[in-house]
């Protein structure tokens, strides 16, 4: 594991859910998932798909599937931000995969708990590499608006 | 940073100008709980005295075993107390260091020499600029200062904060201005460039605020100090980070950073066009501006939003970005834009109209900087670095849909030549020139096409080498025209190229309906603007004209929308909830058509799989 990838981890790791409901979950189909919009920079050319998988309350930690689907193939790192506002932990890696597919579904498992008083924004950010280019996207998925 | 609005406290202000207090600088022992080191307060009790009058130095320590006194004053002193200066007939600067067994510690004071009549008051303004480090991420451990260019200084009465003075700093930070003796002042550092009527042209406005706070400018006060001669106020703006990469304070260098990499791309402008009149353009940035989330807005006042959410992205130090937008409002307010904006990615398949905008957006940043890399800091701690080349890509699926191409086409029509396929070296003035006359009045959508097509008669002793360079491009160079009529490329796993070409379908007013194909075949993040998503068509009015124009879905209950279009200019449209069906007058001239389909939802939705519309013009 590089150093990079066992920091991420890490991070992620910190943000560990404090209440886990331990509901066993479905992967939910790829067609029934929503897609996430991304910002209007040049980004990494990916879709994220993600269905939240229960209530969203404060403190609560919240399943939350998630999809990656690149649109073309290269290294692919996802990484979740600390931004105060939700606490996440992955139950399944990887974080990076050094080779990844065009239109192939990169799935995640995630635990989402928002902290504050709003439901809050659950934020992926996904980079790609080609070469020596390297593409980011910032995905924001409101907790809050998408309880299903 | 301090919001204009808020009042200045003249107390506070005297003490911050006379006082500095530093941590020590000396390590613990060995083994246990290290000594702290000590720190210093040395203040006076007024910034400025008349000549031959004396003020009250006070001073206090902690951690501290003895003091030394240098400077204006010197031998031993105890740990705190006060005493008189004596009397000052110049300016004098008061140091005193405390040695404790954590270290030392030092302070200064200065006290001015106040006189009736005017003074001069100068200085230099610079701001923190926090570089990229070689691999990843930004480099706050050799944040630097830089000079902050032709900003707006105001010199202002710290007991009334009354402005006396107002002024713009040069290509070196450094400014100058005559101001009232025995007045106690500070220096605002304004984020914004002004350059106005009745100095000759060009003129420009740019400000960076905080909207959402009510801030239409950020600005920066420095120390408070005593309008005495001779001495020099510098003012050097922090960044508000630490080296850990944990922001320490406010982020105070930000606009300021921001307003530079603005000022470069603007001499860029100038450098070809010196009497440039730039529109008032504001700036959005703050902590609070989610990541990701960067982008021009031309509707209204021009507006450029930047992110400043730590962790996730921050732009202020990333002058491509931020030129990136700056190109954006170019092309908007002196050139045209047609594109309809929208999330892309690498080697995307864009509507044409994207994929100029946005590729012209990040060449012309590379022009600015004299350099083609890209950067853009981003994630935890601001960690990471995106970072592409506008001078070599690796896309994949090159043409006139890929913003890719667009970008590496500009910077090499602007770059030395000897490259591969790259003979072509004529810098920015014939760009510039394209951009500002034909492009803006383009009959066609503003695309490759019309830009290529214009610059090529323009620069008719290099077309050999600008078609060479388009055609590895893989877009047909030979017989280009500002629609592309002659182009002959379809992304690779095209359906049927009458999926995607022509690019303009040509109709005729009474000469039957015409059917097109939109797909979003092309559109796998739904984002409405990828290639095909919208069709074009073409055609001529004659003479002044009413015509009828429909368009109407194959598929039933869809939602069509057309737009006519002249000159960048809409001259009629049909935005129903279904299909369209509508009368115009149209003057003479050549006319353009988006025609596209919503979907079952409306537009902000894009049709599932194909569509084929038809469409007619007819004499009314």
């Amino acid at each position: 594991m590089s150093l990079r990838r066992a920091l991420t981890v890490l991070a992620a790791l910190a943000f560990v859910a404090c209440t886990h409901t331990g509901v066993a979950t479905e992967v939910p189909d790829l067609q029934d998932m929503r897609l996430a919009p991304a910002g209007e920079k040049i980004g990494a050319p990916v879709e994220v798909r993600y269905a939240i998988q229960g209530t969203v309350a404060r403190g609560t930690s919240t399943p939350v599937a998630l999809a990656i689907v690149p649109r073309a193939p290269g290294r692919l790192q996802v990484e979740f931000p600390a931004t105060g506002n939700v606490a996440v932990s992955v139950d399944k890696a990887p974080l990076v995969v050094e080779k990844a597919a065009a239109s192939v579904a990169y799935r995640y498992a995630l635990h989402a708990t928002p902290q504050g008083a709003d439901s809050g924004m659950l934020k992926v950010i996904v980079t790609m590499e080609f070469g020596d280019a390297r593409y980011f996207s910032v995905f924001n998925i409101p907790l809050g608006a998408a309880t299903e | 940073m301090r919001r204009n609005a808020t009042p200045w406290n003249a107390a506070d202000g005297v003490l911050a100008a006379c006082a500095l207090i530093l941590a020590g600088c000396g390590g613990g022992g060995s083994g246990g709980t290290p000594a702290p080191p000590p720190s210093v307060t040395l203040t006076a009790a007024v910034g400025s005295v008349t000549s031959g009058a004396a003020t009250t130095l006070t001073w206090s320590s902690t951690h501290a075993t003895s003091c030394t006194a240098s400077g204006a004053w010197s031998g031993t002193r105890a740990t705190a107390g006060s005493e008189s200066t004596g009397a000052l007939t110049s300016a004098a600067t008061f140091t005193l260091t405390c040695t404790g067994s954590g270290g030392s510690g030092t302070a200064s004071a200065t006290v001015g020499i106040t006189t009736a009549g005017p003074v001069s008051v100068q200085g230099v303004i610079t701001y923190a600029r926090v570089p990229y480090l070689t691999g990843n991420g930004l480099d706050y451990v050799n944040s630097r200062q830089e000079p902050a260019r032709g900003i707006t200084v105001e010199v202002v009465n710290a007991a009334t904060q009354v402005v006396l003075a107002t002024t713009t700093t040069d290509a070196t930070g450094a400014w100058s201005v005559s101001v009232t003796g025995s007045t106690n002042l500070f220096v605002r550092s304004k984020a914004e460039m002004v350059r106005a009527a009745p100095a000759p042209l060009p003129h420009w406005r740019v400000r960076v605020g905080d909207p959402q706070a009510a801030l239409l400018t950020y600005a920066h006060d420095g120390p408070v100090f005593g309008s005495g001669a001779g001495t020099v106020h510098d003012v050097a703006i922090p960044s508000g980070w630490d080296v850990s990469r944990v922001p320490v304070g406010t982020r105070a260098s930000a606009p300021f950073a921001i307003l530079d990499s603005l000022w470069r791309a603007m001499q860029l402008v100038l450098s070809v066009a010196p009497d440039t009149d730039f529109p008032a353009l504001d700036v959005d940035w703050s902590t609070a501006n989610p990541g990701g989330d960067t982008f021009y807005s031309g509707g209204g006042q021009p507006k450029i939003v930047l992110c400043g959410e730590a962790n996730v992205d921050t732009d202020e130090f990333d002058p491509s970005t931020i030129i990136h937008e700056f190109g954006h409002y170019i092309e908007d307010k002196f050139s045209r834009s047609d594109s309809i904006g929208g999330p892309h990615g690498f080697d995307d398949l864009l509507d044409p109209r994207v994929a100029f905008g946005e590729g012209f957006g990040y060449a012309f940043a590379a022009m600015a900087l004299n350099d083609p890399v890209m950067r853009d800091a981003f994630g935890n701690q601001q960690g990471q670095t995106a970072r592409f080349s506008v001078d070599a890509s690796n896309a994949q699926r090159r043409g006139w849909f890929n913003e890719s191409s667009a970008q590496e086409l500009l910077w090499d029509f602007f770059d030395p030549a000897g490259e591969a396929n790259d003979n072509v070296a004529l810098g920015f003035a014939p760009l510039w020139a394209v951009l500002t006359a034909e492009q803006r009045t383009t009959a066609a959508f503003t695309t490759l096409f019309s830009f290529v097509t214009k610059l090529k008669e323009r620069a008719p002793g290099v077309q050999p080498a600008i078609d060479a360079r388009v055609a590895a491009e893989q877009i047909t160079a030979a017989g280009m025209d500002i629609h592309g009529t002659n182009e002959t490329h379809v992304p690779p796993n095209t359906a049927q190229v009458s999926d995607v070409l022509p690019v303009y379908t040509p109709i005729a007013i009474g000469g039957g309906p015409v059917t097109l194909r939109t797909t979003d075949a092309f559109d796998p993040g739904a984002n409405g603007n990828a290639l095909s998503v919208s069709r074009f068509l073409r055609f001529a009015v004659p003479g002044t004209q009413n015509v009828r124009i429909t368009a109407a879905a194959a598929l039933p209950n869809h939602d069509v929308d057309i737009y006519v279009v002249r000159n960048g200019v809409i001259a009629a449209q049909g935005t129903t909830p279904t299909d369209e069906d509508f009368t115009a007058a149209l003057p003479a001239g050549d006319y353009v058509i988006d025609v596209h389909d919503c979907g079952l939802a409306g537009c902000g939705n894009v049709a599932t799989g194909a569509s084929d519309i038809t469409v007619t013009i007819a004499p009314n």
